[in-house]
């Protein structure tokens, strides 16, 4: 048998009231991948993460990550996940080394583990000398980074990251391209929304471009690339795939009557 | 000129807003009705404190002893005084959305806002409810014939002008209190529990008197005297020391006081208005690390325990002991143990069905204490907002998220109620060791009463609260529940303990020991069942837990 993708949907489907947010979706992520998770506003990315990380109950169709359905073999899939979710999931009134030891033990880590790792994590991620305060005291990109920490201390196989970029200065971005690009060099598969496409160019080997809950395009850059020609034959940067895939034909819209 | 006049304007406009929305906490409530309720209730309040102001100086003035005239209008000017102080505070003026930090973005100086927010302040709101009364008192007093009808009008307005003073600085405080989470969470706490110990403290004082040398309350007359001085020198009374005073100096004197008085309450308004531009938003100053006092022997007990449940009731703990409802559930309670020691030998002396009044007390506080952080059990997400997704984004068992949440509180629980039970058996002497037994056990039984009716209802009925305040009343719902659990563990533990401690008290700890396995095994029994409603009611949890605290 072979060894079961990373992550893997068919037929997704999740209904808000009227709303189908997600509208049929079958997506597989090989194992190791760096994937790119690309949708204008509203488009059912997070929807997606969320059910894929056990927050939402799909309407319909399965979801399996390394093999292990996300509803009827929650706990296994969850024991092998890291999650930055779009709306971080932190306890606000703990400080950063408690928040971190509760989530260690949520995973079941040994104590020991959970200091040593922490400790190194604050280091790294330039929190150290904020680990003792509370975290509602922190600024966003300081939560932001803490939400990485904590996504990542377990040792995850895939990590699911929800817009990690966004609101975080250039050197910790950098800072955080750098664990991400180490973590995939280890065999770590990696999920990635983001709306800043000149990273998603640089870090991912494969995207998946949704629109309205369905996909529109997906695979490697290169094959994308070759699908839709670009002006004289050039090559074609993400932003104008992405653009010409889900963006407004009119090249006017954006006007405002008072501006001129 | 022209800017500084639309500024206020503005000002004005925003407090009138505010207000407003404020007054329409019914929903659908429209905007007429609401201006219409306002407007009414406004002038029946103001006509009313005219009336009683005017007609109670004039009458005061006139029938009163003239020695006594000047108490009767400083007094009169000091309760206009003190509700002008007070019921904007209590109304939330002071509130974040006028604070001028808001405000600076605008092209707008900081001293124009200063000033036209001093302005806007004195022109809007509760202050026009008490400036009529204001008026009636002078008219009232000039009408009496017994003050200096040259006096009592700029005494009057210097009064006014005190008091407005006064009442621009607190609030400007209390804006500078709110830019800071740490002042302002300490502030709540200590306003309450003052608030409340305060009220309670003279029945305590009057018990602990009355029990301890009868028949010697007398206030010592340095006190008198020291306190008489302060009254002296507070704005109502030196403004009526001005409108009558006995002589040259003895008026000039309460000009310059009421001068001073003003200008310092000007000065601390500009003062705590700087403050409050001056400090960072949210955060202030530097943070104290937040403590782990205990950590490490409580984490040792802890150790028995599945690790998950372990840290998931150390976090609960941690929360409680950082929240403004525990931190206060936690001062009163020796303070609770001290009122009940005395109500059992004051008011509550008569017997409980035939049980001596100390035994009959000490159940009751048995009871008490396990009840008395309900809200708080009943409600275990309430705090939790985002951070309640790491329940079900990591591979934690739903029953042993209950679990861990319901032990945490129970530790705290159960470090209030030795509080209580402490500071009662030290002051009012052990119980004997049957209803001591007894009464431990009542306890036991009612928090795991709690437990069990808790879990459901917070599934069920979740309900965010702010940390960092103290009102987390539980929904209706929620409430009669709780209050269900109270009368079936009366009647399944008080009664017992009641009806066998009287006459055969060696046997009530036993009997009790029944319910108390009965209620144990239903916990456990229940709690897989409760966690898989928690999974299955997941999204609607955190859905419910992100709106907005109530
Ligand atoms: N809990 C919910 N209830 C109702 N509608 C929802 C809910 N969550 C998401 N939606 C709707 O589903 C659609 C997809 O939302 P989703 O958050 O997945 O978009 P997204 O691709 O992550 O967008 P963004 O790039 O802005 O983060 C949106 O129209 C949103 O309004
Ligand atoms: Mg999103």
């Amino acid at each position: 048998m072979a060894e079961a993708a990373a992550v893997e949907t068919v037929g997704l489907v999740r209904v808000f009231g009227e709303l189908r947010a997600v509208d049929g979706l079958d997506l597989s992520v090989e194992r190791g991948t760096f994937f790119g998770f690309l949708g204008p506003n509203g488009a059912g990315k997070s929807t997606t993460l969320k059910i894929l990380t056990g927050l939402l109950e799909p309407t319909a169709g399965t979801a399996r990550i390394l093999g292990f359905d996300v509803v009827t073999q929650s706990r296994q899939a969850k024991e092998r996940i890291g999650v930055v979710p779009e709306e971080l999931m932190l306890f606000d009134r703990l400080s950063a080394t408690e928040y971190l030891e509760l989530v260690g033990r949520l995973y079941g880590m040994p104590r020991a583990e959970i200091e040593k790792r922490s400790e190194e994590l604050l280091e790294v991620l330039g929190l150290a000398d904020a680990g003792s305060r509370l975290i509602v005291d922190y600024s966003h990109g300081m939560q932001k980074k803490l939400s990485l920490a904590a996504a990542i201390l377990h040792d995850p196989e895939v990590l699911f990251l929800d817009e990690p970029f966004e609101g975080i200065d250039a050197v910790a971005a950098r800072l955080i391209k750098n664990i991400l690009n180490r973590l995939r060099d280890r065999g770590v598969t990696i999920f990635l929304t983001s709306h800043i496409l000149e990273i998603v160019e640089r870090l991912c080997s494969e995207v998946a471009i949704i629109d309205h809950g369905r996909m529109v395009a997906s695979g490697t850059l290169e094959e994308l690339r070759r699908g839709v020609p670009g002006h004289g034959g050039g090559r074609r940067t993400l932003e104008e795939l992405f653009l010409s895939l889900v963006g407004v034909e009119d090249a006017n819209s954006g006007e405002l009557s008072w501006i001129e | 000129m022209d800017r500084v006049i639309r500024l206020a304007r503005t000002m004005a406009w925003l407090r009138w807003r505010l207000m407003l929305n404020s007054l329409r906490t019914v929903r659908g409530l429209g905007e007429t009705v609401g201006w219409v309720l306002v407007l009414l209730l406004g002038s029946v309040l103001a006509a009313g404190g005219a009336v009683a102001g005017g007609l109670g100086v004039w009458s005061g003035l006139v029938h009163g002893k003239p020695e006594e005239a000047r108490v009767v209008l400083g007094v009169a000017w000091g309760i206009i005084g003190a509700l002008a102080l007070l019921i904007p505070v209590l109304l939330g003026e002071g509130r974040a959305e006028l604070a001028p930090r808001r405000l600076l973005q605008f092209p707008v100086s900081r001293t124009d806002l200063f000033w036209t927010g001093m302005l806007g302040g004195a022109l809007s709101g509760t202050n026009l409810l008490w400036y009529p009364a204001m008026a009636a008192t002078v008219v009232g007093a000039a009408a009496s014939g017994r003050v200096a009808p040259l006096l009592i009008l700029p005494a009057g307005v210097l009064a006014t002008a005190s008091i407005l003073a006064a009442q621009q600085a607190l609030l400007m405080g209390v804006q500078w209190i709110a830019t800071s989470r740490r002042l302002r969470e300490t502030a709540t706490v200590l306003a309450i529990f003052l608030f409340v110990g305060l009220a309670q403290l003279p029945s305590i004082l009057n018990e602990a008197h009355a029990r301890a040398r009868p028949g010697s309350a007398s206030v010592p007359p340095a006190v008198g005297r020291a306190l008489l001085g302060v009254a002296e020198s507070l704005p109502p009374v030196l403004a009526a020391r001005l409108a009558m005073p006995t002589g040259m100096l003895d008026g000039v004197t309460g000009l310059l006081g009421l001068l001073l008085w003003t200008g310092l309450g000007v000065g601390a308004a500009w003062k705590l208005y700087l403050g409050g531009l001056e400090r960072r938003p949210g955060g202030g100053g530097v943070a104290r690390p937040a403590r782990s006092a205990g950590r490490h022997g409580l984490e040792q007990l802890l150790g028995v325990l599945p690790p998950e449940v372990a840290a998931l009731a150390l976090k609960q703990l941690r929360y409680t002991l950082r929240s403004t409802s525990g931190r206060i559930a936690l001062l009163m309670s020796p303070l609770i143990g001290l009122i009940l020691t005395f109500m059992s030998h004051g008011t509550l002396r008569a017997t409980l069905l035939g049980l001596p009044s100390h035994d009959g007390v000490f159940l009751f506080l048995c009871l008490m204490a396990g009840i008395n952080v309900s809200q708080l059990t009943a409600n275990l997400f309430q705090w939790d907002r985002g951070g309640a997704a790491l329940y079900f984004a990591t591979p934690v068992a739903p029953a042993r998220v209950l679990a861990g949440l319901d032990l945490g509180l129970w530790l705290f629980q159960s470090l209030t109620s030795l509080g209580m039970l402490a500071t009662y058996m030290l002051v009012g002497g052990i119980p004997g060791r049957a209803v001591l037994l007894s009464g431990l056990l009542l306890l036991l039984g009612g928090q795991i009463a709690a437990m069990l009716a808790g879990c459901l209802l917070s599934i069920v009925a979740p309900s965010p609260r702010d940390i960092g305040t103290s009102r987390n009343r539980l929904p209706l719902l929620s409430s009669l529940a709780m209050i269900g659990v109270t009368a079936a563990t009366m009647l399944l533990f008080g009664l017992p303990a009641i009806l066998l401690l009287r006459d055969h008290p060696g046997l009530a700890p036993l009997v009790l020991l029944v319910p108390l396995l009965l209620v144990a095994g239903l916990y456990r029994a229940a709690l897989p069942a409760l966690g898989r409603l928690l999974a299955a009611r997941r999204e609607d949890l955190l859905a419910a837990l992100k709106s907005r605290p109530g």
